[in-house]
């Protein structure tokens, strides 16, 4: 067996010779015309040509793998039927088991045998430098490694999945929602409120009011610059179409995709086509479906849903705190890539989206290590709730993003289309599963240990939220994530200072303190002005000196005016001219906010880590019969 | 929605974009320095070179600056005529730029509603028995 090891020559083993082929076509496994067109995609691609077969769906792992194995005279073990010494199998090591797909089966004699599924040259040297030169080899299918995995290692995944952030960086987990000078903090404020309403009422809430007027001018005058900084690059490529055009397969890297999926049955199939439409080497792929294991018809639905062979799935056994970053540290465990991005069950991103991010990294700055694709709605013309919606996006990731990345300002990562380079994700313990804004709080925690995130030119389409009392649950969620990420950030001023800088530090308080102190501050500011405009009553005088009344006026007026007229204009540069009218109605979704806003405070108190899940598949309007973009999905589909 | 771009004005010592910001530069300097009529021609020169570029190609600042100028020459401007002149050039553009009715009232909506805005907040201010602080400055 050494020999026949030692026989690949400088590439690997999987860089299958023509006569293995062959030999799958004698078994009755592949066509001529497969072949050929596996063995052209291999010429543009240089993938090895069994990552080809399978990833594409054309032949079984097993069957390639037991092919593999006879072709190069190794013996062939199927782990579930012939299962690994448990007593061998290293908890701590089981990263590296699932990243470079190998596993100790069995003992023989003074040495170990190894199951591996890559029997190149460079791993079986590394392997034998780790457990002696006389470990031998056995070839085994990519799944089973996978499958042994996490069967043998669930409990310690679970583990750390929930508490490797909390251990490596307490500090700056939101497991704990207060730390103790925050509660310090918040008491001794509350007693001396108090005796200030005592001794003066009046004058604490005239001063009050005036701290907030301030607060909320600032809001504004970050988002008015916010808007005039990204709109002179709006749209600006950071990737060229002759630059996609000249990108050489061969240079592309290993994509991991990871897609969280909990109850998620109905969005399945449009998934798959959305996997389906991307424009990359599916050999280069590594898709991770990442399901619960308390949902049976979601996994049947993925198994049903017939995908490629680069398509795994991570089944995360139930446990709390049942959360996406949860999963999401799950299966980072087992991502192969050297990139990573993330989607949600219900996301359509572009399909050149991935090749666009590989050519955005090469051209970033070394320490730009995430990049964040713009997020807009499929479904927009569904209902009022999603023209909203899609009027907020619209600016949140056309606008403002742009423009936080131009001022130096941290960016809160959405929820998807984040793209990493998988390694910093590694390093920096990867998402916290305590915080239901995990995205937000990476973004941020990127930027606090001095690495940079970008905006990229590229749209993931979803579904807007097209029922009420799902979008409150998940706007909840998001408030409630960017208090949370807050006070995470808030527990040492002085440190969030040093590393974010000043500008920084005074745009993360202002952006994030403002996307959630503006919706609680607006159910009682706009019930005062209703009150005094119907009444005139003189009882609200005392509240507002004349500098306050002019702020609060001008916060009235113009603050309100000028967020009408950006967010028509961000539906305008979307191409989408109905909606600049429907930006007028904003004061009513500002109300919705502000419901869901009241509801993450109270959660924060009574349930601060429970995940409200959204559900997704509500919507009636699908992506590929929606004129605006089948043609360009499709085109490559 | 279709796309027309004209030449470029051929600035040999200055972009485009730096005839915006010295004239808004040069506005605010005339306001301080109390100088009615270079207000107001640094206002119409903001104005001019932001249809300019606007005419040129559709970017987001191109408008922004459009819908900008438009209150710049409300609050400097001693008569209507620049104003008038204003409204024409908009209806111009937009005719010229877009197509269908849907896309023209969308896209005029966007470069007058400050000016609606700026409006409104003194029609509002009348109403409560306020001061208008930014109405004609020197008028």
């Amino acid at each position: 067996m050494e020999d026949v090891l030692k026989a690949g020559s400088g590439n690997d083993l999987l860089q299958v010779p023509e006569s293995i082929g062959q030999s799958l076509i004698a078994a009755g496994l592949l066509t001529e015309e497969r072949l050929a067109e596996a063995l052209e995609i291999q010429r543009s691609t240089g993938s090895p040509l069994g990552h080809i077969l399978v990833a594409q769906g054309w032949l079984r792992p097993f069957d390639f793998y037991r092919h593999l194995a006879a072709h190069h005279g190794m013996r062939f073990v199927n782990l579930v039927l012939d299962p690994p010494d448990s007593s061998l199998f290293e908890q701590d090591k089981y990263g590296q088991y699932a990243t470079l797909l190998y596993l100790p089966w069995k003992r023989d004699g003074d040495g170990l045998v190894l199951a591996v599924t890559e029997p190149h040259e460079e791993l079986l040297r590394r392997l034998r430098q780790q457990y002696g030169e006389n470990a031998s080899f056995v070839l085994t299918s990519r799944l089973d490694v996978l499958w042994t995995v996490q069967r043998l290692a669930s409990r310690q995944l679970a583990l750390d999945s929930v508490f490797r952030r909390a251990r490596r960086d307490p500090d700056h987990s939101a497991m704990q929602v207060l730390a103790r000078p925050q509660k310090v903090a918040i008491a001794l404020l509350s007693l001396v409120a108090a005796a200030c309403l005592f001794w003066n009422a009046s004058a604490t809430l005239a001063a009050g009011n005036a701290a907030l007027g301030l607060f909320l001018s600032c809001c504004l005058i970050l988002r008015i610059l916010l808007v005039w900084a990204s709109s002179g690059t709006l749209y600006q490529s950071r990737t060229t179409k002759e630059e996609l055009d000249a990108l050489d397969p061969k240079t592309l890297p290993v994509y991991s995709i990871l897609i969280p999926l909990y109850r998620d049955a109905a969005v399945v199939p449009t998934l798959a086509r959305a996997l389906r439409s991307l424009d990359y080497p599916k050999a280069k792929l590594d898709i991770k479906l990442i399901l619960e294991g308390d949902d049976p018809e979601t996994i049947e639905a993925c198994k049903r849903a017939g995908l490629e062979g680069c398509v795994e799935l991570i089944v995360v056994p139930p446990s709390q705190p049942r959360t996406k970053p949860k999963a999401l540290n799950y299966a980072l465990s087992f991502a192969r890539g050297e990139l990573l991005t993330i989607y949600d069950a219900e996301d359509v991103p572009e399909p050149d989206q991935l090749k666009r991010a590989v050519l955005a990294f090469r051209k970033a700055p070394w320490d730009v290590v995430c990049l964040q694709a713009r997020l807009n709605y499929f479904n927009w013309r569904e209902n009022w709730l999603t023209r909203m919606f899609t009027l907020e996006y619209s600016l949140w990731f056309d606008w403002y993003l742009p423009g936080l990345e131009s001022l130096g300002i941290p960016i809160p990562l959405g929820g998807t289309s984040n793209h990493f380079r998988t390694e910093v994700v590694r390093a920096v313990g990867g998402w916290d599963p305590f915080n239901v804004t995990e995205d937000a709080d990476l973004g941020i925690r990127f930027t606090m240990s001095r690495w940079r995130v970008g905006v990229l030119d590229s749209t993931t389409y979803e579904e807007a939220n097209s029922q009420l009392w799902n979008w409150i649950r998940q706007r909840s969620r998001w408030v409630k994530g960017y208090i949370q990420t807050w006070l995470v950030y808030m527990r040492h001023p002085a440190v969030t200072l040093r590393r974010l800088g000043w500008k920084g530090f005074l745009g993360f308080n202002v952006f994030i303190g403002g996307a959630f102190l503006g919706p609680l501050a607006f159910p009682p500011m706009a019930l005062m002005f209703l009150v005094w405009l119907l009444t005139r009553t003189k009882m609200f005088d005392p509240l507002f000196a004349p500098a306050t009344l002019a702020i609060s006026l001008s916060l009235l007026l113009g603050g309100n005016g000028l967020l009408i007229y950006f967010h028509m204009l961000a539906a305008w540069m979307r191409r989408r001219p109905s909606l600049v009218f429907c930006a007028m109605q904003l004061p009513a979704y500002y109300f919705l906010m502000s419901i869901a806003a009241w509801r993450a405070l109270w959660q924060l108190v009574t349930k601060p880590h429970y995940w409200e899940k959204t559900a997704h598949g509500l919507t009636r309007v699908s992506v590929y019969e929606n004129e605006d973009f089948a043609p360009a999905l499709d085109s490559l589909g | 929605m279709k796309t027309k771009t004209l030449l470029p004005l051929w600035t040999p010592w200055v972009s485009s974009g730096d005839i915006s910001t010295l004239a808004l530069a040069a506005a605010l300097l005339s306001i301080a320095a109390g100088l009615p009529a270079a207000a107001e021609f640094s206002a119409a020169c903001y104005a001019g070179n932001a249809f300019w570029n606007l005419a040129r190609a559709d970017t987001a600042r191109a408008r922004l600056q459009c819908g900008f100028s438009l209150p710049l020459l409300q609050i400097l401007s001693s008569g209507a005529t620049l104003i008038a002149c204003w409204l024409v050039l908009a209806s111009v553009v937009v005719a010229l730029r877009e197509s269908g009715w849907l896309a023209r009232t969308a896209s005029l909506i966007t470069l007058v509603f400050p000016s609606l805005l700026l409006s409104g907040c003194r029609a509002y201010l009348d109403w409560l028995g306020y001061s208008w602080p930014l109405h004609r400055l020197f008028y």
